[in-house]
């Protein structure tokens, strides 16, 4: 007989429950984390963007690969010259990945529930599945949560006056991580390739003031509203909201706002997948079809309006829809 | 004509149907054809195809494929596949361009389509899945096939409310109406009005459906009467409603637009594809093992089986003394007759046809015209759902709970029987047994209802016995896994399991297994097979199914005993018991007064319905008058609704003082509120927080208008504009009461977002509110139209005197106002005052209430949820029917202040309402006279946390624990059952205690606190510790990140279904998804004995915020515990049930 009762269980936490004498969130621990954090956001970056698009089937892999070691290594030990220069050599050698963008594919983000968004097995792939599909995938940054989780205190003692001191503790924090995110933001912008920077969590919390408010935090809390309209507005509007089944923040800040978001944003083509023990794979997947067709029709629709308006000759007034001018000339 | 050899076809594949359109260039029709496939999808479309290649042998095709079931057919076929919602718009702008809305309902997928500038698609959550398979069950409820039910749809004259969360709530809801004899047309219209109202709700989100509807798909399309159900419930002139007379094939129609101009292929081409996709096989869905793998393991196994037979003897030309035994249940009626040794001498088994006792006449009369004159009746009894409308009419002698019947019969045939498992065709029982007395019962809650009868309803859809349907199941090479959750994601499944080409056999298995695992994990919590002992007793009609029993066998990894009867265990049970009952009486003389052939014939009964007005609860009355003036009333909740009034209606019942006085304020009349009306609504955290906002509004001279009491049409008057189906009643609820004072005419309504509740004990970990009580304003801001009308003030608000005032000053929603610092202090004073003078009244009820307990001898429950359980709309009367049998009421708020809960707790103590909870539990540990009936809403996630804790810590008293899941579903008869079950086993545990107060003193002192194993420095040295994965390029680099700092650490990449599965033993299944996953993935590695326990850590994250995902840690710790059992039993378990190959 053997029982897992003498197993210890240790929480990661940095709000001071359950302290144990054996595992301590240490600064040199923080700042290796904070560097995994930024890797990681990079490489799912590049990763994402080139892959779809690469000539040389498997090239993106590759490099990603090989970066992945590097990367590994430099969390372990790096000063902060070398984390940085790591970041600008790693888009500067993804930047050699030739692409093939003639087929324009129709950019897909996708939000939700943290372990669900970014968990292969529990959402059932849905990288793969969009990328079959013919998208291109746009995954939130890591940090984006950890910047969100950081304003917790910040906002509560904004709109209900709670503790300052560590209100002003989290501020800090947050200044440290824009310190090593720094260079991402600068090796993104110098890059032809146009990835999504990282976000500016102030700049979202204004933006999402319209739609709730930054009380809510249970969860992905405004986050996930925010992390909509970013998408939104950099030109994503197909967007997979995925969630837990019954997940219960994601009635308010998920579910709950996307009538709000459609009436702001007309063109926005959101769709809430639920994922669950037994759910079928065969709904998720039909749900995700239906996201990509709508997705490549506005694509195609936008495409058609983009030369229709440098063509003055085209009727403005009249945009023609893809298919049936396809069809037409077929019947024709 | 440029090309007349091209011809474009679409194929719409749908879950029950294949349909096929074939156009030439002009887009005229030439061809339609329209099959159901029984679950062969793969075939038909061959066939289909294949009848195309032959009609147009020398064309040429473009086709294009659609339909849920088409999506892997179009990869073998390697055509190109159009999402049905996409090829339907392309139909209705072509063939009905002035629709403005359409909304289709098909076999599997609800869909609603907006056509604006921007064409709006939608389509059901999972939980709405399956209209037309729940058409098929509910018609197949009342014996009659879904055109039938449009028939009888026709003359109707009421509607009743019935649950459209789901179609399993639903069918919860209209069992009882047939077996309280509801008219057949009456519940054929209100079950077309229930899919009406989940398309609605569930689909439309607030978006309203105006203008031109179109109905499209098979059951909008040849049921009339639903759409009318629609054309009413939206409002809408005839002419508004569109219904193409080829809806079916609109569709597929759509699909044969949309291949034109795609690559044409020859005949030949498509022959040989075709011959592709019949040989192919889809290998999405992993198989599980087979039930047997050789025949000799089913030859011992039917042998085994044929020992288990109860002791018979032939009635023919019997004499003596006999007993009859009545077991009424929701679907099927059974009796059993013995003689005085027990051995049976004649049994019925009847399918009541929705009329319990109708049917048991018919069977008496059966029995009267074979019964030999020198058979005496001596005694007989009754039990089930319908007992008490035949103990009245009938005269039978004794009543008798069922699960009391059950164990009696159970025990004939094991007297040392340990575990009882009765799955009936609606119903799951599990019956603990601990030294012969009945220690726990758990009753199936209502998502795991109609597992046993969906078995059979499906078998019928296919047109085969169910005989043949489990033969086929024991000869299948590869079941197919459909989950465990509920019979709506089980359908949804085999939806996509038929499209992957499985066999009926691997789906009849599949079903078996599913639906003992549903058993397992959901109704009977059993993490480790060792608790249900080694004398097992399965029973219950389900049993009866060899692929049901050998899947329990194989789950369990036990031998279990079926008995022959399996079926009647009830009515043998009650049977024997009635025999006891004679022999008990010691009167030899006695006759059973059940009625003889002459009453029956001229037994009259009228049924009346109506409604009852002695309380808010306004239950509907089915009156049963007997021609000899006895009256049977059911439907009502508490005795009032009988004509009987007892004393105990005036017994106490803190659910009606609390809902009284938290409420019970009178506003200021018009001409005093000088800063004129506000209103709010009566939801959620108004249930706590009302008496402090309405003392403060009315001293700043507001006119405080409260929202109407909650009713089911409060439900569906915000039905419209709810985002989510799967968010709790009381969540949906608030819609209807914005709604509703709006539409009184109030232009300002107050409903804060309330993060944090007043901190009421020390010692809990934080004091949060749950997710939905936070900020559910915040969906109703967003989603509810009217809302754009008025004002409505919705900040996030502290609670303190000092920040609120402050708060109130800064906020830019409060300046019109003009407020100034010192009314707002004194407000604030005067409302907190208030709202604890409120708190001290409930507590004082409370100790009036338990002092009158003591006084008088009586029991008392405390029936213990969220403080919106104090509504009746939300509780369904539950207090009621507390009272009703004889026991006072009492809340967890009114007890919590009592008793210090021993800390620390196993979960993260974090939630205000939840930590009353514990405290309670506590309390009633401490208290003989008290019971605790835990309330929980479906879909709330944090009770996933509460529960099992209120459980332990009331298992730690040895008091049994019972849960009662509501909902917007009405049905209380297996409530009622719950609870006098629960009655029993007071009554046992007190005998129990008297026999055992002579030798040792109660064992049970509540020790439910836990020790933490803290990690020390010393583990750092040679611990490993496991990391779950969460993201797996982030995490790679992480686990870098942290052994870099000293630790050994191991992040857990594999993750397969026997994770979840793992997960799913271990945790309450109504955690989320995440929780499942992370705590599956360490538990397996535990046990995957590539670890050393005695040197192995796990680490997992919280965030410390008010979401479950601050408690993941909780639900590992109790992973831990329960988990560990012998390595060699588990190994061979998972080899067997989770190891896919």
């Amino acid at each position: 007989m053997q029982d897992f009762l003498g197993v210890p269980v240790i929480s990661f936490n940095i709000v001071g429950m359950e302290k144990n004498d054996g595992f301590k969130i240490t600064i040199p621990l923080m700042e290796k984390l904070l560097k995994s954090v930024v890797y990681g956001d990079l490489l799912q970056k590049l990763l994402l963007r080139n892959r779809p698009y690469e000539i040389n089937k498997g090239e993106t892999q590759k490099a990603y690969d090989k970066w992945m070691q590097t990367c590994k290594s430099l969390v372990r030990k790096s000063n902060l010259k070398e984390f940085k220069k790591s970041i600008y050599d790693m888009v500067s050698d993804f930047e050699k990945i030739e692409l093939d963008e003639t087929e324009k594919k129709p950019r897909v983000g996708v939000v939700g529930e943290i372990l669900i968004k970014y968990h292969p097995f529990g959402n059932n792939f849905v990288i793969d599945v969009l990328e079959a599909e013919g998208a291109e995938v746009v995954m939130p940054d890591f940090m984006g949560f950890v910047k969100f989780m950081a304003t917790h205190k910040i906002t509560f003692n904004t709109l209900l006056n709670t503790d300052k001191t560590k209100a002003k503790l989290f501020k800090l924090a947050l200044n440290l991580i824009d310190i090593f995110e720094k260079d991402l933001k600068l090796a993104l912008k110098n890059s032809s390739k146009n990835y999504l920077k990282p976000c500016d969590i102030w700049h979202l919390e204004e933006k999402v003031k319209d739609i709730l408010s930054i009380g809510n935090q249970t969860g992905e809390g405004w986050f996930l509203t925010a992390e909509m309209i970013e998408y939104i507005e950099n030109g994503i509007p197909n967007i997979v909201c995925v969630q837990p089944f019954a997940c219960l923040p994601n009635h308010v800040v998920g579910k709950g706002v996307i009538k709000t978001i459609r009436a702001k944003f007309p063109n926005a083509n959101i769709s809430p997948v639920d994922y669950d023990p037994g759910a079928s794979e065969a709904n998720q997947t039909n749900r995700l079809k239906l996201l990509m067709t709508v997705a490549k029709d506005n694509l195609q629709k936008e495409l058609e309006l983009e030369n229709a308006k440098s063509n003055i000759e085209t009727d403005i007034d009249n945009p023609t829809n893809a298919e049936t001018t396809q069809k037409e000339a077929i019947l024709k | 004509m440029e090309n007349e050899k091209l011809l474009h076809v679409g194929l719409d594949v749908g879950s029950t149907t294949v349909k096929i359109v074939v156009m030439n260039d002009d887009l005229e029709t030439l061809n339609t054809s329209y099959k159901r496939h029984f679950s062969d999808t793969k075939n038909t479309v061959c066939k289909v195809l294949e009848e195309l290649a032959e009609n147009y042998p020398n064309n040429e095709f473009t086709i294009a494929l659609t339909g849920s079931g088409a999506m892997s057919a179009a990869n073998f076929l390697d055509l190109p596949f159009i999402q049905e919602v996409v090829s339907c718009k392309r139909a209705v702008e072509k063939y009905i361009p002035k629709t403005d809305v359409v909304i289709e309902l098909g076999g599997e997928d609800a869909k609603i389509i907006y056509f604006d500038k921007f064409v709006e698609q939608r389509m059901n959550g999972t939980c709405a899945g399956g209209t037309g398979a729940f058409l098929d069950q509910m018609a197949s409820l009342l014996h009659t096939d879904t055109e039938g039910l449009n028939e009888l749809a026709k003359d109707y004259k009421t509607i009743y409310p019935i649950a459209s969360r789901c179609g399993v709530f639903a069918k919860t809801d209209i069992q009882p109406l047939i077996n309280e004899g509801a008219k057949r047309a009456d519940i054929a219209v209100s079950i077309f009005q229930a899919v009406v109202n989940q398309t609605i709700s569930g689909l439309a989100c607030g978006r309203p459906i105006r203008g031109n509807i179109a109905f499209l798909g098979g059951p909008l399309n040849y049921l009339s009467e639903l759409r009318e159900r629609f054309i009413e419930t939206l409002n809408l002139k005839q002419e508004e409603a569109i219904t193409p007379d080829d809806a079916h094939l609109l569709v597929a129609k759509g699909a044969a637009l949309d291949s034109f101009g795609r690559k044409p292929i020859s005949v030949e081409k498509l022959k040989s594809r075709i011959s592709v996709l019949r040989n192919s096989h889809d290998t999405t869905t992993k198989p599980l093992p087979p039930l047997f793998s050789i025949d000799a393991e089913y030859d011992e196994f039917k042998k085994r089986h044929s020992k288990a037979k109860v002791k018979r003897r032939t009635l023919e030309n019997f004499e003596g003394d006999c007993f009859i035994g009545i077991d009424a249940g929701s679907t099927t009626t059974k009796l059993a007759v013995i003689d005085n040794e027990g051995c049976l001498l004649h049994s019925i088994y009847r399918n009541n046809e929705g009329d319990p006792l109708k049917s048991v006449i018919g069977m008496l009369k059966d029995l009267y015209s074979i019964l030999p004159k020198k058979a005496k009746i001596r005694f007989s009894g009754v039990t089930g759902y319908g007992e008490k409308l035949i103990q009245t009419a009938l005269n039978v002698d004794l009543n008798e709970i069922e699960t009391i019947a059950h164990y009696r019969a159970a025990s004939e045939f094991m007297p040392d029987v340990t575990s009882i498992v009765d799955i009936g065709g609606q119903d799951m029982k599990y019956i603990k047994l601990k030294s012969g007395t009945i220690d726990n019962i758990m009753l199936n809650e209502a998502c795991s209802s109609g597992c046993g009868s969906f078995i059979e309803t499906f078998a019928k859809s296919l047109n085969l016995s169910i005989e043949d349907f489990v033969n086929e199941a024991l000869m299948s090479r590869t079941p197919v896994d459909l989950g465990s959750r509920c019979t709506v994601f089980m359908n949804s499944k085999i939806k996509q399991s038929q499209k992957e080409g499985y066999s009926v056999g691997d789906i009849s298995a599949g079903l078996s297994i599913s639906v003992i695992k549903n058993a397992i994990q959901k109704v009977m919590k059993i993490r480790d097979p060792e608790n249900l002992g080694n004398h097992i007793v399965v029973q219950g009609g389900t049993f009866y199914n060899d692929a049901v029993l050998r899947s329990f066998e194989l789950i369990v990894g036990k031998e279990v005993i079926r008995p022959d009867i399996a079926g009647l265990m009830g009515a043998y049970g009650i049977a024997l018991l009635s025999k006891e009952q004679y022999e008990a009486n010691l009167d030899m003389e006695y006759t059973s007064t059940l009625a003889k052939l002459e009453a029956l014939d001229n037994l009259d009964i009228k049924v009346t319905h109506t409604r009852c007005n002695g309380c808010e609860n306004h239950c509907g009355l089915t009156i049963n008058k007997f021609n000899d003036e006895k009256i049977h009333v059911s439907g009502n909740r508490c005795e009032r609704g009988s004509g009987i009034i007892t004393g105990n209606s005036d017994l106490p019942n803190l659910i009606k003082y609390k809902a009284e006085r938290i409420f019970g304020y009178e506003p200021l009349s018009e001409d005093k509120a000088t800063r004129g009306t506000i209103g709010i609504p009566r939801v959620l955290n108004m249930y706590e927080d009302y008496p402090f906002w309405f003392t403060f509004f009315t001293k700043l001279g507001f006119r405080v208008i409260l929202s109407e009491k909650s009713t089911r049409s409060t439900y569906e008057k915000g039905m419209e504009s709810m985002p989510s189906e799967s968010v709790c009643y009381p969540a949906k609820l608030s819609h209807g009461h914005i709604v509703s004072l709006i539409t009184s005419g109030i232009k300002t309504i107050f409903y804060p977002c309330m993060a944090y509740s007043r901190k009421e004990f020390e010692s809990a970990d934080n004091k949060y509110n749950c997710p939905i009580v936070i900020s559910y304003s915040e969906v109703i801001k967003n989603n509810v139209e009217q809302i754009k009308d008025i004002k409505f003030i919705n900040p996030f608000l502290p609670f303190d005197s000092k920040n609120l005032v402050k708060k109130v000053m800064e906020l830019e929603e409060f300046s019109e106002y003009n407020f100034n610092k010192k009314e707002l202090t004194e407000a604030v004073i005067e409302a907190e005052k208030e709202y604890q003078k409120c708190k001290q009244d409930i507590r004082d009820e409370a100790s009036r209430a338990l002092k009158y307990m003591e006084e008088n001898n009586l029991k008392g429950i405390v029936l213990a949820g969220r403080p919106y359980h104090v509504d009746s709309e939300i509780n369904h009367g539950i207090d009621t029917l507390i009272t009703g049998l004889g026991l006072c009421v009492l809340t967890e708020d009114s007890v919590a202040m009592n008793t210090p809960v021993k800390r620390p707790l196993r979960v993260v103590d974090q939630w205000v309402f939840h930590s009353r909870l514990y405290s309670a539990a506590d309390f009633v540990g401490k208290h003989d006279n008290l019971e605790l009936i835990q309330l929980n809403s479906f879909g709330c996630g944090v009770d996933a946390v509460t529960t099992d804790q209120v459980e332990e810590i009331l298992s730690s008293y040895d008091k049994m624990y019972t849960l009662i899941k509501i909902d917007e579903v009405n049905n209380l008869g297996a409530v009622r059952i719950r609870i006098r079950s629960l009655l029993a086993s007071i009554n046992k545990r007190l005998e129990k205690k008297k026999n055992e107060e002579c030798k040792t003193s109660s064992s049970n002192n509540g020790n439910y606190e836990i020790h933490k194993v803290p990690f020390t420095k010393n583990m750092r040295k040679d611990y490993t510790i496991l990391i779950p994965q969460m993201a797996p390029i982030h995490f790679e680099l992480i686990e870098s990140a942290v052994s870099a700092c000293g630790y050994n650490v191991k992040l857990l990449n594999t993750c397969t279904p026997k994770t979840v599965e793992t997960g799913l033993k271990y945790v309450n299944n109504d955690a989320c998804y995440p929780s499942i996953l992370t705590t599956g993935q360490m538990i397996e590695a535990l046990q995957s004995g590539e670890y050393d326990i005695n040197k192995t850590a796990l680490i997992m994250s919280q965030t410390g915020g008010g979401c479950r995902a601050t408690n993941y840690i909780g639900f590992i710790r109790k992973a831990l515990k329960d988990a560990g059992f012998p390595r060699s039993t588990s190994n061979k378990f998972q080899y067997r049930w989770n190891g896919k190959k």
